[in-house]
């Protein structure tokens, strides 16, 4: 155990070497220049922007702007934004607020999806069940931005239950729509992932047999199904957690949360280099840390698997 | 073949059973019963001439008698009809737009009414099935095959060959789907748009597929059919093929149909952040992000393509569930 | 001179390059209209959208709205516009030409003091400059500076960043004097631009703490500044210039999206918002939780052809398809239905609130929609050379914006009245836009353009954008139109006696653009707005900036 852990963490040394080389390319090949957008619709002065250009290293051909990038951040140094912030601080003003955010839209796709996955996966066929699947339905194929404009409309604005925006210094309260439009698009694969594990679980020989020894329906669900059910459910969640972070740009936008996602956005849009990479960097040991979490909640699912 | 038809063929089969149980030595109990004990019935014969149904057309035989599947697949039909052949349904053409008719409400032969730019609505959501429901299905399928392939191998090989796809994994999930799109839309300015859409998806939606599909090989690995089917000599690719993949395409086949309707819906959003498709391609998606402007002043213009796209989105899931039960013959409920 | 951008949010609202101080008008507004039972509070706080700053809080290296506009209140200059866009003294005690307009000599006032305590001389204005214009600080308003002696000294690589300009001699502790490469009778406007703020000497010491933490002259002082949550500012009780201050202080708050401002302004938990999100064009105005404004602007909308477009060059062909293409928009039916009346028709090259304005300027019925001249037109250019089969007229515009809208209406109408084909050409950044214009790539595209003035004269809007001196990447004459006749009349006003006879001679000017549209106006954009039912005060000065001192609750 562990050395298959330490053999993890290894391996997460050329998966930010990987990432980083192919944020940073990609970024490279952004269309469009950036220091020459700085002016604006003006005309450039060349000379000034030559002067910006070397001081953010975009003079340099790609591969030693990589090289220079990798150096810094060994030391730590991630360098500023074009808005002359260290990229440091952008980082640690962005990433508290969003890891609230996917936290409590994770806990809620989580909760409610499993719960509703369950129930539809025991009624099958059932009317339970076929409001679960239009409900849904309803969630995947009404895209957030939509759902995020309705629920602002309504909650914030015309009942007044809930703030409309997130505010500078959100708490509980003020994530809270934002974190059931960010969950929700999630929680309809999630219940239906739930639904499918358990109706073919349900029918396995240890569930007839649980029941022939007598078990109650309660336990052998609790016990056996539910256990057995989860791990899809838990790996689309694992990952889940990492793209919700990442991915809020859109919730994060509507609601005034100047999280990661937005602060990506942007950073992408103005084609900052080393301000995509360092956040895109940090989503990746969250997804690798998330997925090794997940391998090893396999094995405390199910028994059968093993890790040397 | 499943592991419950194999164990249950060598326990009532007896002309199978011969080959495992001959006569008993000199000091060896039987422990099936003579074949003169219990008569073989009617329904237990077994015809060797015939070839031993698929799993496909077991699946296929439950399916014919889904009504779920019945209804769902008519309708899927209806709408790949549409998207084939939009003009058997709409006279008009979706790209003639009038601002004089900018917002006007439906009227004889121009049942949905008219969006902002004054296209008549109707047209624009039989016209943009074409477009939608192709990155819906083309979308899907890359990423099933693409992603179930990888995460397929990673969950059956394990060891490094896991390590190394589901690091590689990892960093895709990390890259901002934006940031592909753009430079995606930029290196391949010259195709047809759709293609760059589906691709774009395609290559930011196969990790997911790739995951799923890893933990339900772990999970059917360790299944005792696999164990069974090893000891009677079976190589192990033959194992993954026909053996763990079949059972671990549940999940995989809820996530594909789901998927599909976010991809479609996907469209939508690479509209609403700009870099969906341009103003000459109708699709469902572009027309939900240029209606929602009008979200409280007129929500029906928004209305009929969401609603094209839910009932769509409806008929590929109800599909993917029964396609999914047949497959599976504990999840059977006869 | 600037070009009005979009890099932000929706609303197409006045973007990026506010860099004139058009917020520091006098007093009186529509104050007296705004009546509520309770009288404002005077140290009330008022909230404002705002994007967050681009750039450091350095008055040379703003040229967005979101740094822009607390700068412009923070910092008086020599000379401040009131509400009508009318310049007046504010630091400056007299600027005095001599007789040809290339020598300048400022004297300032007495008595006013920066935020630190340190006193306003004439050096804090010449170094400020020198170290604006100096390449080695690379300040994105440097070429603001372009027409001081000694500026290309200083373009030089390499140059020391504490390099004075040579044109600008400090006499005493409160005159200094300006030597011009160029005539100048706009210097004295010019130097009410965001970039030519003074600078405390503590600046020079740690610029990069300034930035953060800028020590202040004018009418608010710096309070504080949460990055992307809020800057605030507070009254300066010191402030001795002409701007009757009538709240406590300003919070401007970061948004991203202006849809988002707009619900908490509905909501009651902002203010003031200035940029109207396109969701809610069609119902601020009668939206009862909120008052609107909805006035004429000083902005326009227009699109380039650029001259190196196919089909499109100085020629008689281009001419005929030019004009056949602006008759081919219905633009009344697009304000009225797409813009649902948040913009004002168009008549000209400037804007309403712009002296020298005219409904009337010969040539300008090609702003009229005609579609069966538009055809005879195209027809007749068709002779010269065919329009291919498969040819299609685009417009180009950054998706990141909110043009689609707008840009889908205009096409539809071109292709509706031509029979041609017609579509917009959505590139997906700003960045990428702004290079495809800069290196001249748009050679099959027409591209969005929208201007709004430094000042208000006609000579912004004509001169930056169409005149051959500022064509090929010198200035903002991104189609390089050029004219010999056009450029003859700008020098002309240029040097004209007074304001009326310059306004005469640029309405000539713009006759000759009408019969050549180097760029198809589309409509004045309106300034407008929403605010909090209970603040009073809430107007606009004539750029389309709320007058933020006018403000109380």
């Amino acid at each position: 155990m562990g050395k298959y852990l330490l053999r993890r963490i290894l391996q997460m040394i050329p998966v930010v070497l990987g990432t980083t080389l192919l944020i940073y390319a990609l970024v490279f090949a952004l269309p469009g220049d950036p220091v020459a957008a700085m002016f604006g619709d003006k005309p450039v002065n060349q000379a000034v922007a030559a002067q910006i250009r070397s001081e953010y290293n975009l003079d340099k051909p790609f591969i030693v702007q990589y090289v220079l990038f990798l150096k810094n951040a060994l030391t730590l140094n991630f360098g500023n934004t074009f808005a002359g912030q260290p990229v440091i601080s952008v980082i640690g003003r962005a990433f508290p607020v969003t890891i609230k955010l996917a936290l409590m839209a994770f806990v809620f796709e989580g909760i409610f999806g499993v719960i509703f996955g369950i129930i539809g996966g025991l009624t099958k066929g059932k009317w339970s069940d076929n409001i679960i699947l239009v409900l849904s339905l309803l969630l995947i194929s009404v895209p957030t931005f939509v759902t995020g404009f309705i629920l602002q409309y309504l909650f914030g604005v015309k009942w007044k239950l809930l703030p409309a925006t997130a505010g500078a210094n959100p708490g509980f309260i003020d994530l809270l729509m934002p974190a059931i439009v960010l969950g929700s698009v999630s929680m309809a694969s999630i219940i239906r992932l739930t639904r499918t594990e358990i109706t073919s679980n349900i029918s396995e020989d240890y569930v007839r047999t649980a029941r022939a020894k007598g078990m109650s329906n309660r336990s052998v669900i609790m016990r056996h199904v539910l256990r057995n059910s989860l791990i899809p459910v838990v790996t689309y969640l694992g990952a889940d957690i990492g793209g919700l972070m990442g991915g809020a740009m859109i919730t994060e936008r509507i609601f005034n949360i100047q999280g990661v996602g937005n602060t990506l956005y942007q950073a992408i849009l103005r084609g900052e280099g080393t301000l995509v990479v360092s956040i895109v960097t940090i989503l990746v040991l969250i997804f690798v840390i998330t997925s090794l979490l997940v391998d090893l909640l396999y094995a405390v699912l199910d028994p059968r698997i093993r890790y040397a | 073949m499943s592991e419950t038809a194999m164990n249950e063929s060598s326990e009532q089969n007896e002309s199978q059973a011969r080959v495992y149980f001959p006569d008993p030595l000199p000091g060896q109990e039987r422990f099936v019963a003579p074949i003169d004990e219990t008569p073989l019935r009617e329904v237990d014969s077994v015809d060797e001439d015939v070839p031993p149904t698929s799993m496909w057309a077991d699946a296929w035989k439950t399916l014919r008698r889904n009504p779920l599947f019945i209804i769902s697949a008519i309708l899927a039909i209806v709408v790949i009809l549409v998207a084939l052949f939009p003009n058997l349904f709409a006279k008009q053409d979706p790209m003639a737009c009038n601002l004089s008719n900018s917002v006007e409400p439906g009227r004889p032969g121009h049942p949905f009414g008219f969006d902002l730019q004054g296209c008549d609505v109707y047209s624009r959501v039989i016209h943009g099935a074409r477009t939608s429901v192709a990155i819906g299905i083309m979308t899907t399928i890359l990423v099933t095959v693409f992603g179930g392939l990888i995460g397929a191998i990673a969950g059956f090989f394990g060891g490094w060959v896991d390590a190394v796809l589901s690091r590689i994994t990892d960093i895709f999930f990390a890259i901002p789907m934006i940031l592909g799109a753009i430079v995606l839309l930029q290196m391949f300015r010259t195709s047809t748009s759709l293609w760059k859409i589906i691709l774009t998806l395609t290559l930011f939606g196969w990790v997911n597929m790739a995951r799923i599909t890893r933990s339900a090989v772990l999970e059917a690995k360790n299944l005792e059919f696999n164990t069974a089917s090893t000891a009677l000599g079976s190589t192990p690719l033959r194992n993954l093929f026909r053996h763990i993949l079949p059972n671990s395409l549940a999940p995989v086949i809820v996530m594909a149909t789901m998927s599909l309707g976010t991809y479609i819906v996907s469209e939508a959003t690479l509209s609403f952040l700009g870099i969906g498709l341009p103003s000459t391609v109708v699709s469902w998606g572009g027309d939900i992000s240029t209606a929602q402007t009008l979200l409280t002043t007129n929500p029906s213009v928004l209305f009929y393509p969401s609603a094209a796209l839910a009932i769509t989105v409806l008929a590929f899931i109800m599909m993917g569930d029964a396609v999914k039960d047949a497959l599976d013959p504990k999840s059977r409920t006869a | 001179m600037k070009k009005q951008s979009a890099l932000t949010i929706a609303g197409a609202g006045l973007c990026v390059m506010a860099l004139t101080l058009g917020a520091c008008g006098g007093s009186g507004g529509s104050d007296s209209s705004a009546k509520g039972t309770d009288s404002g509070s005077s140290d009330a706080v008022i909230s404002v959208f705002n994007p967050e700053p681009a750039n450091p809080l350095i008055p040379s290296m703003t040229n967005e709205v979101g740094g822009g506009n607390p700068i412009d209140v923070m910092f008086s200059k020599l000379v401040r516009f009131d509400d009508k866009g009318k310049p007046a003294n504010e630091i400056a005690k007299q600027i005095k030409a001599n007789e040809d307009n290339t020598q300048y000599t400022v004297t300032i006032n007495d008595g006013w003091k920066f935020s630190d305590g340190t006193p306003v001389t004439a050096q804090s204005f010449t170094k400020a400059w020198s170290w604006a214009a100096n390449i080695a600080n690379k300040q994105l308003g440097s070429s603001f500076f372009a027409n001081i002696k000694g500026y290309d000294d200083l373009q030089k690589e390499g140059t020391p960043g504490d390099v004075q300009l040579s044109g600008l001699k400090v006499i005493d502790d409160k005159t200094f004097t300006v030597d011009l490469t160029s005539p100048s009778s706009t210097f004295p406007i010019q130097v009410g631009y965001t970039a030519f703020a003074p600078l405390p000497e503590s600046f020079y010491k740690d610029t990069k703490a300034f930035g953060e933490k800028p020590v202040t002259v004018g009418p608010y002082k710096f309070q504080s500044w949460e990055h992307n949550k809020a800057i605030k500012l507070v009254k300066d009780p010191s402030y001795k210039g002409g701007i009757k201050v009538k709240n406590g202080g300003i919070e401007f708050r970061a948004y991203t999206d202006a849809t988002a401002a707009y619900r908490d302004v509905q909501a009651g938990n902002l203010d003031v918002l200035d940029t109207l999100p396109a969701s809610a064009r069609k119902t601020f105005q009668t939206d009862n939780t909120v008052q609107a404004i909805n006035d004429p602007g000083s902005v326009i909308q227009m699109f380039t052809i650029p001259t190196y477009m196919k089909h499109f060059g100085q020629d008689q062909e281009g001419k005929l398809r030019r004009q056949a293409i602006s008759m081919a928009i219905d633009r009344p039916t697009i304000i009225k239905k797409v813009l649902s009346g948040t913009a004002k028709e168009v008549h000209d090259f400037t804007a309403p609130v712009i002296p020298g304005y005219s409904t009337s300027i010969k040539g300008s019925d090609v702003l009229k929609y005609n579609p069966s001249k538009a055809k005879e037109l195209w027809a007749e250019a068709n002779k010269i050379s065919p329009w291919g089969e498969g040819d299609t007229f685009k417009i180009a515009f950054n998706a990141d914006g909110a043009h689609k809208e707008i840009y889908d209406a205009v096409t539809n109408s071109i292709k509706n009245a031509l029979g041609i084909q017609a579509a917009g050409n959505p590139l997906p950044t700003f960045s990428e836009f702004r290079s495809n214009v800069q290196n001249r790539k748009f050679t099959d595209s027409a591209f969005r353009s929208g201007w709004q003035p430094d000042y208000p004269s006609p000579e912004s809007y004509l001169s930056s954008n169409f005149a051959s001196s500022a064509a090929n990447g010198n200035g903002s004459n991104d189609g390089d139109y050029k004219n010999p006749e056009f450029d003859g009349l700008m020098d002309k006003a240029a040097s004209a006696k007074s304001i009326d006879e310059a306004n005469k001679i640029y309405q000539q000017s713009e006759e000759m653009l009408f019969r050549d549209l180097p760029a198809v106006p589309l409509y004045y954009q309106n300034s407008n707005g929403v605010a909090a039912k209970n603040v009073k005060g809430f107007s606009f000065t004539w750029k389309g900036t709320p007058a933020y001192y006018n403000l109380s609750k």
